[in-house]
């Protein structure tokens, strides 16, 4: 079976594949700190969207493979926002003639902010391979259960979902499309059914596996990350321009003062 | 007759469910042997290899390179006893290779470096080195097949235990597979169905059949006896014209 493996622009090399995860992840944190605590109505500059853009363009990511993504997961943010609207009519003053109501305004600004974080993500999820993403995260102190849990999820999703393309085959074969919908759902709950049993003694095969080679309930891993001064200075700077645009007006206003 | 270095006796072993899997084996290996398994489906090769890893608690004797099996050495010899399961993505569990062959030497208190230069050791023997950045699911089939093999070898065991090494290879992945292994000084126990590779490989062979040793010899000798093969659910080697 061919996937579409999610780290598929990961394994390119750029001076942003190269960076380590770590400098990689907190600089993308910063970015969406400062993103989610723009104010209600405020709607992101053009400044903002020179992170990603820079990452994007840098680490060789295709702009079409981005928009495609955040498309896939536009539906989900697009559900939350359609009822603002309908719940906050507070009047907005964009310029001396033109008020708008607040909701459209707060409607715009997610929206917005949704596509940038993505974007970023995106650009994390693609510059750097899911393995050090994983390693990095354990080195940041993210609890480890949380991180074996999707070290496990990474290996065995592409597992699962050969198998379930593999039952969907194997019905489709013996479907002339002719039998009643009523007939139809019940095979695809007893596929979902046989996925879940054939996951449950997937789990229990690599435990047995596991336990063959040593596994005392701790995964230890080889450590190959290494600091150097390119990923101080990217996080720096990074820092510094977060902190710019967002608060930057307010050194404006005490530079005039 | 060299020192065994794998020693069963009297081995029993019944599910949970009931079902008797092991009646009684009796098997000895010496050390540096290749020694083949067949059996039909269901006659208990599969669980005779997990009992002698420890994984299934057994009745009977289990003694690897002298030390005896028990639920308290059970570790030790995990350690002395390395298990290649049949399918490789159940072996493969770590997001890349390295990770993967560095999981067993890590486990057994190895420093970094020495667990490093196994993965370098076994990830040669079994030429993929060039693959060790490589997520498992990223490899062929041929490829996780060896993979498995390597993060066992990086355990440096005394007894290299393998269920059906050459299922779902092509013949030209299934043939480097052969020279591979015959290439190898470890002590094997291969179970498997592909009787042409048991052949190229091991000089002897025991018959399992309904959880007993049936027949233990020469491999030539056994696979030419058509009435014994035929009469285990298994087909005489070479067959008449092959």
């Amino acid at each position: 079976m061919h996937h579409h493996y999610i780290d598929r622009f990961a394994y390119q090399d750029s001076p942003i594949h190269r960076l380590d995860p770590r400098a990689k992840i907190l600089a993308v944190l910063a970015y969406s700190i400062v993103l989610i605590s723009l104010p209600r109505y405020v709607v992101p500059s053009p400044w903002y969207a020179v992170f990603p853009f820079v990452l994007l363009m840098w680490g060789g990511i295709p702009l079409k493979f981005v928009a495609k993504h955040t498309l896939i997961v536009s539906p989900f943010i697009v559900c939350v926002v359609a009822f603002v609207p309908m719940f906050d009519s507070t009047p907005m003053r964009l310029t001396d003639t033109i008020i708008v109501q607040g909701g459209w305004l707060a409607v715009v600004s997610i929206l917005a902010r949704f596509v940038l974080g993505m974007a970023a993500l995106i650009a994390l999820a693609s510059t750097t391979r899911f393995p050090e993403l994983l390693k990095a995260l354990e080195r940041l102190r993210v609890p480890s259960l949380l991180v074996t849990q999707l070290r496990f999820l990474y290996r065995y999703l592409f597992l699962l979902l050969d198998q379930a393309m593999h039952l969907r085959q194997a019905r489709l074969v013996r479907d002339a499309g002719r039998g009643p919908t009523r007939w139809r759902w019940r095979a695809g709950t007893g596929q979902i059914g046989v996925l879940f049993i054939r996951t449950l003694e997937q789990a229990e095969r690599t435990h047995l596996a596991m336990i063959a080679r040593g596994y005392d309930g701790t995964i230890h891993l080889l450590k190959p990350l290494r600091w150097s001064n390119r990923d101080s200075v990217f996080l720096l700077v990074t820092f510094v321009y977060v902190v710019f645009i967002r608060w930057g007006y307010l050194l404006e206003a005490l530079i005039r003062v | 007759m060299s020192e065994p270095v794998l020693h069963v006796k009297e081995l029993h072993y019944t599910y949970s469910d009931g079902t008797c899997a092991l009646r009684g084996i009796d098997l000895t290996i010496a050390r540096g042997e290749k020694v083949g398994l067949v059996g039909g489906n269901g006659s208990g090769k599969s669980t005779l290899l997990m009992c002698i890893n420890g994984l299934f608690l057994s009745q009977g004797t289990v003694r690897v390179a002298g030390v005896e099996l028990t639920a308290g050495r059970a570790k030790e010899i995990r350690g002395r006893v390395g298990l290649v399961f049949q399918s490789a993505d159940d072996q493969l569990f770590m997001p890349t290779l390295a990770d993967d062959l560095a999981f067993g030497p890590i486990n057994l208190g190895l420093s970094e470096t020495q667990a490093q230069q196994r993965v370098a050791e076994s990830a040669e023997q079994m030429g993929l080195t060039e693959l060790l950045g490589r997520a498992p699911h990223h490899l062929s089939m041929g490829q996780k097949r060896n993979a498995a093999i390597a993060s066992v070898l990086a355990l440096r065991p005394e007894i290299l235990l393998m269920d059906e090494p050459s299922s779902s290879l092509d013949p030209r992945s299934r043939r480097r597979l052969i020279t591979v292994l015959a290439s190898l000084n470890t002590t094997m126990l291969i179970a498997s169905h592909d009787l042409a590779m048991v052949a190229a490989l091991c000089p002897r062979v025991a018959v399992i059949d309904d959880g007993r040793i049936v027949a233990n010899g020469s491999t030539a000798d056994i696979f030419r006896n058509a009435v014994l093969m035929e009469k285990h659910g298994l087909e005489a080697w070479p067959q008449d014209g092959s």
